[in-house]
């Protein structure tokens, strides 16, 4: 056993420490140093994905890294997503997707997917199916055959998209969703309603210009 | 799976890292570790220290420079997919690295790394045979550089010295009338590829091939370039018949094994199958055909 | 126990739409979130906030962490085990040994086939990676620090992979410890009528023949196995959560194998990450851990690596079949013959009722009307992991399914017939249920035309004929293959008369209390992985009491507190809970009425239940009504003489017949003839499960069942060397689709309600599973079949299908694809 070193992260925007060994992999330092498991681990290989994290704002998969390799970096996982802005308070609009689309059945996989599909998001607003699937291809889930999980991810651009309509403050509640949707119960002066058109935000277009230019 | 302890050093200079290679016991050098944390959590690799270059900031480019695209030691694949100048000039590496892994994994593996694992699967080897590539080795007594072709020894094995860093691999800059490509076959995302070649053609003024390379993923002990087919490529203007004898040749050359994803003679197969994709996609960047109305 | 009535009162009260239209009412806080409502599930704002409660989630003070040692032979001695140099170790706590376990009769453990297998190797491992002895330490990575300290002595034997090779007579024995055991063969079993079979055999026109192999699965859930045994000397009790899908019978297991009393033994299943039948049986693992939190009075948690959960937990399948049809000319199936090698591992431990050592894999015969039936099995011992589990399955429905819509395929070619035209020839027609087939299993309901004819059209079926016709004729790069599957299930076991897990009868509970504000605490025995129970049960209350689904809290998974029940696999929660729990809301309702006439001063005779309303009245004046909140504002603070206070009741229900869910599957696909890829062009499910509870969910199993479907069909084995070396023991190996090999699914429903059945339903979460693997490979052969190619094996790897292209000489020679004819004259394009 080699010592243990103190290492600091910043995680869901709180700085915490923790004692680790090198060996440490950085899920177990999430899960039990700092007690947020809705990390999950689902294989030793890297290949299912249940680890996603966002480290400085990508997603990684914190069994494929070492708690150490994190220190000084941002890291989020699913418990930071009520506290985004986006959350407004409440549930975040990729966890509401996942919910109203039936994104999930055992729950396992799918904060690593939440995290991807976060990170995908920030990148891209609107996403095409096969970009969404490409996001999540290094996430796998046994329960959901992936096409509500896709859904779920669609829910919540089209939601962050539509986020000015309510920029005077107030937030979007859940009847002006359901009237916004072209979604129709079948009962009678109920839910269903014509859908409207949604305005559509187009965000940066991040480059990579971290490591040196791709302009010489 | 749960790695054995080592300690862990994290050089910020090159130097520092060389002097630590040159200093510790057998220590071992963790960069993107998308290969390596797996293979030390399953205690296949169990060094007593661990360097992390990731903490090497100069290591930290991708870029075109001097006549070359220059590739740092920290470079991630995702990079590679994120360059404007390789989605513009090089075909092959903007084929190549969305077909590696996952988005996860392309977040945080490296192309040197890569490299210096010399895993027979991995595809960048081949694309950097393709391209003619080499790599920068810096040890205790100053940098060299190492010919692509005279890295790879044995799966897993370079003849990268126990005391000297990769910093980095590069391949010339495409000229006028290059084209490359890289065309892949593997199960499902995230596997590892059945075969994979990289293929690269220069035209001349005359619509003749002047150079080709070609590099071939896990269809033999280490990547391995198709010498035959890229000669008989050469000289010659590119027609139906030259990239179906340059197909056959490249597959003449590989050397696959049987394994739970595919037969040794459909692998071979493969290669044919993907060095004639991979010349029609280089030849129509390179601007000397037209892609096939699909049926 | 209820009498018997319970099962038969009041059946389907109410149907929802039987032509297969748009499903009705996503939950939108107007209707209750009854019966047919898409309500958005209750259980998922804990999983997508990150405060799911997994068995590694649990942290217990003083916990100690324990780490299994295991062979890395598939068949040695042990010579000698020697713990010293891991005890050793300053974290490491004990190392126990098959010698500790037997000071506490601990030793082994029984299968669910009431086979005996080593809880530690006592003598000689078995298959690899078998449990050898285990570490206990005070974190997880120092006891893998010691179980790599521990030193074992094997003396290496030849092992025996395959069935076929363990039955040879020079095989060498594995399982030499048992009486008269002088071979590696297990059992034969045999079904149907032989002699009449043959009789119809000699009397065809038309015989085919077929060999299929399905091979050896795992049904890998995400989340892997795992448990924390936590024993308390100071109450003499052993509380263990653990990833299980049966808790109840577990504790009864747990009992006799630790010799615990039953009611000192709690098992609490938290939240599952998946189970599909993986979390059926016990492993080693938790005995060991629970013997070493006896023996250190600290509670022990073992959670597995994805490579233990797949080379040494409940395998599934591995049935090597050859299916025979005699028909007519004209394509009436006249009789059907199985042969089946079943390798079984080292150990028995199928996943089936005891009475059943082949499971149900006489449901055979399908979905089609067949005079005559015969078949036979023999299972083997190897030297591979034990388990033979129903994976996302009823008991080998499975592999009989998959059997009987190949060999529909193979006679179909044979014919030159058109496959759906061949199924539509030989249904059993919908006027002659309840139908007993040929092997003697009592179906309850069908429509199976009515399933195919609507895949049919889904699938725009004569297209895509028309297209593959036009493909083969212009000799095309890419092939088009339509692979159908009218598949019949078998769901929901019991009847407990005939069907059993080690012994006890396979009913299942429900208790559902009514608190005195009105809302409610439904208790069942059987156990969510994902199913959604929390929603679905809580609807079948609202939909029986006419309360908000919001007001129903489900709670499942602690034997402290649930009423016993078998547990959740077999598509038999909604079959058998579901029911348990609409005959529980009835003894309700029934007492409810006492109230009401109370209430409304009106004799209880006269008081009525109105679905739609969700109310009671009184007859003829329904001013006069009552909620179920104000019952039980009643029944708590205003009780009548005649009844007791409170509010609630119990049913355990063991269910008359098992349901018959069904569907038809049509899966268009794209062969590649330079590569032998194959692309999912269209895929295309109808599934009949009788009344539907919440369609959203409905929809989210037959995805995610269609999905492992095709991992089944196209990539999934696990696989060994001649050695026994598991070579296909991780997630690089064992291969799952992700999201970019799935493709997007059109589902559709017809609805023939189970007759049998409190609420109509029947269970559909398998399937799919089931279901979807032979229309892939038809789907598959069909591309190549206009060249005498009759099967592929699955998983039809890109190498598998490039064979098959190659024998029936469609393989394309490479070519670049491109246009050569370009003018060199002119100066290349830009790039």
């Amino acid at each position: 056993m080699t010592d243990k070193r103190e290492i600091t992260l910043t995680v869901n925007g709180t700085e915490r420490t923790v004692e680790a060994e090198p060996r440490k992999l950085l899920v177990h330092a999430i899960r039990e140093d700092l007690d947020l498991t809705g990390t999950h681990i689902g294989c030793d290989t890297g290949n299912c994905g249940a680890c996603t994290v966002l480290k400085d704002g990508e997603p990684i998969k914190s069994c494929l890294t070492f708690a150490v390799q994190a220190d000084g970096s941002e890291i989020m996982t699913v418990e930071g997503m009520e506290d985004l802005p986006e959350a407004s308070g409440e549930l975040h609009p990729l966890q509401e997707g996942f919910r109203e689309e039936h994104g999930l059945q055992c729950g396992y996989c799918t904060p690593g997917m939440i995290m991807s599909g976060k990170a995908l998001l920030d990148e891209n607003p609107d996403p095409e199916e096969g970009e969404i699937r490409e996001a999540i291809s290094g996430n796998l889930c046994r329960c959901t055959g992936y096409q509500n999980i896709v859904k779920s991810i669609e829910y919540a651009a089209d939601e962050l998209n539509k986020e000015p309509a309510a920029a005077d403050g107030g937030t979007v509640t859940a009847e002006q969703r359901f009237a916004d949707d072209d979604f129709d119960c079948g009962v009678e002066n109920c839910c269903g309603g014509p859908s409207t058109e949604t305005p559509h935000v187009e965000g940066a277009d991040p480059q990579f210009d971290d490591v040196g230019g791709d302009d010489t | 799976m749960k790695a054995a302890s080592f300690e862990h050093h994290e050089p910020t200079t090159v130097e520092e890292a060389v002097s630590l290679l040159e200093s510790l016991d057998e220590p071992t050098i963790l960069a993107g570790g998308q290969s390596l944390v797996p293979m030390l959590r399953f205690r296949l690799a169990r060094p007593d220290t661990v360097i992390d270059i990731n903490g090497i900031d100069s290591l930290e480019y991708l870029h075109e420079e001097d006549g070359y695209l220059r590739i740092g030691a920290l470079a991630r694949h995702a990079d590679v997919e994120d360059t404007d100048v390789i989605a513009d000039r090089y075909g092959s590496f903007a084929d190549a690295a969305p077909l590696i892994a996952d988005p996860q994994i392309r977040n945080q593996g490296t192309v040197v790394g890569s490299m210096a694992q010399a895993d027979p699967k991995g595809d960048w080897g081949s694309v950097l045979i393709a391209h003619d590539g080499e790599v920068t080795a810096r040890g205790p007594d100053g940098e060299r550089t190492i010919p692509v072709d005279e890295l790879f020894l044995l799966p897993y094995d370079t003849s990268l010295m126990d005391d000297e860093l990769l910093t980095e691999a590069r391949v010339p800059a495409p000229v006028e009338g290059e084209g490359s490509a890289y065309h892949k076959l593997k199960r499902k995302t995230g596997d590892y590829a059945m075969a994979g070649v990289a293929a690269r053609l220069v035209l001349d003024d005359d619509g003749r091939i002047e150079d080709a390379g070609i590099g071939m993923t896990a269809v033999d002990i280490t990547n391995a370039r198709a010498a035959d087919a890229e000669a008989h490529l050469e000289g010659e203007r590119p027609s139906a018949d030259l990239f179906e004898e340059a197909g056959e040749l490249a597959a003449e050359a590989s050397n696959p094994e049987s394994d739970e994803h595919g037969d040794a003679g459909y692998k071979e197969r493969m290669v044919d199958v993907l060095t004639q994709r991979a010349l029609g996609d280089a030849a129509e960047r390179a601007g000397a055909v037209k892609r096939r109305v699909p049926q | 126990m209820s009498s018997e009535s319970d099962n038969t009162t009041e059946p389907t009260e109410y149907q929802h739409d039987d032509d297969g239209g748009p499903q009705p009412e996503k939950h939108c806080g107007h209707g209750r979130g009854g019966m047919g409502e898409e309500v958005t599930r209750k259980e998922d704002k804990r999983f997508i906030t990150g405060r799911g409660n997994y068995v590694d989630d649990i942290k217990k003070p003083r916990m100690l962490h324990c780490e299994i040692v295991r062979s890395p032979h598939a068949h040695a001695r042990i010579e000698d085990i020697d713990g010293s140099r891991a005890m050793a170790l300053d974290d490491v706590v004990a190392v126990l040994t098959a010698d500790d376990l037997l000071e506490h009769g601990l030793a082994t453990m029984p299968t669910l086939m009431d086979d005996t297998q080593d809880v530690l190797v006592n003598d000689k491992v078995k298959f690899q990676s078998q449990e050898v002895a285990a570490v206990i330490a005070t974190d997880r990575y120092a006891a893998k620090d010691g179980a790599e300290k521990v030193e074992v002595e094997y003396d290496v034997l030849d092992p025996v992979i395959g069935a076929e090779e363990a039955l040879e007579d020079d095989a060498p024995v594995i399982r030499e410890e048992l009486d008269d055991q002088d071979d590696n063969h297990i059992f034969d079993w045999e079904t149907g009528d032989a002699e009449a079979t043959d009789a119809v055999f000699d009397a065809a026109d038309v015989t085919v023949e077929e060999q299929m192999e399905y091979q050896r699965l795992h049904p890998a859930p995400i989340e892997t196995c795992g448990c924390v045994a936590d024993w308390d000397p100071g109450d003499d009790k052993m509380t263990v959560h653990m990833t299980s899908q049966a808790p109840h019978a577990h504790r009864t297991l747990f009992s006799q194998v630790s010799g615990i009393p039953e009611h000192k033994v709690r098992i609490v299943s938290p939240d599952v990450g998946g189970g599909f039948g993986n979390k059926v049986p016990i492993y080693p693992g938790y005995v060991v851990a629970a013997a070493a939190s006896y023996v250190l009075e600290r509670p022990v948690k073992w959670v597995e690596e994805r490579s233990e959960n797949i080379q040494t937990t409940g395998f599934a399948r591995d049935y090597d079949m050859t299916g025979e049809l005699a028909a007519t000319e004209n394509g009436e199936i006249k009789g059907v013959k199985v042969d089946v090698l079943a390798d079984h591992g080292a150990y028995n431990a199928a996943a089936q009722p005891s009475k059943f050592p082949a499971g149900f894999f006489n449901i055979f015969t399908g979905s089609y009307d067949i005079e005559a039936a015969h078949g036979s099995l023999t299972a083997a011992y190897t030297n591979t992991a034990p388990g033979g589990v129903a994976y996302r399955c009823s008991f080998r429905v499975t592999e009989a399914v998959y059997l009987i819509e190949r060999m529909v395929k193979v006679l179909a070619d044979e014919l030159d017939l058109d496959p759906a035209e061949i199924r539509r020839r030989n249904f059993i027609p919908s006027d002659a249920f309840p139908y007993e087939s040929a092997t003697g299993w009592n179906y309850d309901s069908g429509d199976y035309e009515k399933a195919l004819d609507k895949a049919l059209e889904m699938a725009d079926y004569d297209h895509y004929r028309e297209e593959q016709q036009r493909r083969i004729e212009e000799d095309a790069d890419k092939l088009i293959g339509i692979g159908i599957s009218s598949f019949t299930e078998v769901v929901g076991a019991g009847p407990g008369k005939q069907c059993d897990i080690a012994g006890i009868e396979m009913f299942d509970s429900a208790d559902l209390r009514v608190n005195p504000t009105g809302n409610a605490v439904l208790r069942v025995g059987v156990q969510t992985q994902g199913q959604g129970h929390e929603t679905t049960f809580a609807q079948i209350i609202a939909e029986e009491l006419g309360m908000d689904v919001d007001n129903i809290v489900v709670e499942h998974g602690d034997t402290d507190t649930e009423p016993y029940g078998l547990g959740t696999y077999g598509s038999r929660s909604t079959p058998v809970a579901g029911a348990a729990a609409a005959v529980a809301a009835r003894k309700v309702r029934d007492k409810a009425k006492s109230i009401a006439a109370n209430e409304l001063e009106a004799a209880e005779e006269d008081i009525e239940w109105d679905r739609e309303s969700g109310e009671f009245h009184v007859a003829g004046a329904p001013e006069r009504s009552i909620t179920i909140t104000e019952i039980a504002a009643g029944a708590y603070m205003n009780h009548p003489g005649s009844e007791e206070p409170g509010l609630e009741a119990t049913n355990y229900y063991d269910p008359p017949e098992m349901t018959y869910p069904f569907g038809s599957y049509i899966v268009i696909v794209e062969v590649d003839r330079e590569t032998g890829e194959v692309d999912f062009e269209k895929f295309v499910a109808v599934d009949d499960c009788g009344n539907r509870i919440n369609p959203m969910i409905i929809e989210g199993q037959i995805h995610g069942g269609l999905a492992q479907g095709i991992g089944t069909a196209m990539m999934e084995h696990v696989t060994y060397d001649d050695n026994g070396n598991v070579t296909g023991g991780d997630f690089m190996n064992y291969l799952l689709p992700t999201a970019k090999e799935i493709p997007n699914f059109d589902t559709g429903h017809t609805v023939t309600p189970s007759p049998h059945h409190p609420i109509g339903a029947k269970g559909v979460g398998e399937s799919p599973t089931v279901g979807s693997p032979p229309a892939i490979v038809n789907a598959v052969v069909d591309a190549m079949s206009h060249s005498g190619v009759s099967h592929v094996e699955m998983p039809m790897t890109p190498d598998a299908v490039w064979e098959a292209l190659d024998e029936a000489e469609l393989t394309l020679e490479p070519s670049a694809n491109v246009d050569f004819a370009f003018d060199t004259s002119e100066e290349p394009a830009d790039d």
